[in-house]
């Protein structure tokens, strides 16, 4: 963190302060009772900037900001983020290696998201969608990745395969619909 | 309040110097949600209790050193954002230190995918 701080300071304080914004506001927590909600136009802008801004942020500041779209995505998808798996796709189908390590970190946001929903039949309805949607196009990213020998291929393919197994855990857990 | 007034700011809380880190600090308070100071009038001490306990203040400490006792100061912490916007700001200031040429331009073209469909990775 400190080396974040001493190379972008703003970049490094300012993410932190949405970090915990976010985690404090973008729902009223029992926690912070003091805290002043985030307002819903201010929601939406946020939601429509935060992935071309992740797709482009260094590591460092991408790692504040995973945890910002882990927290939107647990209260807001699908409902109030219906473009956010569009988004993923667009990132997923780019030439451009940083946008589609972004791309898998969505995927995964989105693969976490679901260990924390409801555990009903519509929740694997619209989980089984985003797995066929997404998951032939993971395949052949990983098959790309697999043939890398850099750093950056062997940390999108980590990435790559914990969507697998969080989309493993997450069919194993929900029950089919009809059963 | 703009990007660029936020950002000196953000630069000199990591300044040498202590005075201009603190007033960096009060500034970004101000804007940000911080403690802020209220001075109230109250005639007895159980409208202060009642105050306290129906307000938003969250600690009951009362500085009387500093007011007269029919004028006691008060401070609240007011959490969130002072200034409507300031989360734009704060986004504003993330993506200005971007490099532009990374930055997700819409839709896919289709140059950005291989004849078969699939992606291609550029290698790093």
């Amino acid at each position: 963190m400190s080396l974040l701080c001493l190379s972008d300071p703003p970049s490094c304080s300012a993410v932190i302060y949405l970090k915990n914004r976010v985690n404090r506001a973008w729902q009223r927590q029992e926690h912070y009772i003091n805290e002043v909600v985030i307002p819903d136009d201010a929601k939406a802008r946020f939601r429509d900037r935060l992935l071309p801004i992740l797709a482009a942020s260094p590591t460092l500041v991408r790692h504040q900001l995973v945890p910002i779209l882990q927290r939107i995505l647990h209260f807001d998808f699908p409902e109030r983020w219906p473009t956010f798996m569009d988004y993923t796709v667009q990132l997923l189908n780019t030439n451009d290696a940083p946008s589609v390590q972004a791309g898998l970190q969505c995927l995964l946001a989105i693969c976490r998201a679901y260990r924390f929903k409801a555990s009903d039949g519509e929740s694997r309805v619209q989980f089984d969608k985003i797995i066929e949607a997404n998951f032939p196009r993971l395949l052949a990213i990983c098959n790309e990745l697999v043939n890398q020998d850099s750093d950056e291929a062997g940390e999108m393919l980590h990435i790559a395969l914990k969507s697998y197994k969080h989309a493993t855990w997450v069919r194993s857990s929900l029950p089919v619909p009809g059963f | 309040m703009d990007a660029s007034t936020v950002r000196s700011w953000l630069v000199s809380t990591a300044d040498a110097d202590a005075d201009v880190r603190r007033r960096a600090e009060l500034e970004l308070k101000k804007v940000s949600g911080g403690l802020i100071v209220i001075v109230v009038v109250v005639p007895s001490p159980s409208l202060i209790v009642a105050f306290l306990r129906h307000g938003s203040a969250v600690g009951p400490w009362v500085d009387k050193t500093m007011s007269s006792p029919e004028m006691l100061t008060i401070p609240l912490r007011v959490q969130g954002e002072q200034h409507p916007g300031f989360t734009d700001v704060l986004l504003d200031i993330i993506q200005a230190e971007q490099n532009a040429s990374i930055q997700l331009q819409g839709t896919p073209t289709p140059n950005d995918l291989r004849s078969d469909g699939c992606v291609s990775v550029v290698p790093l």
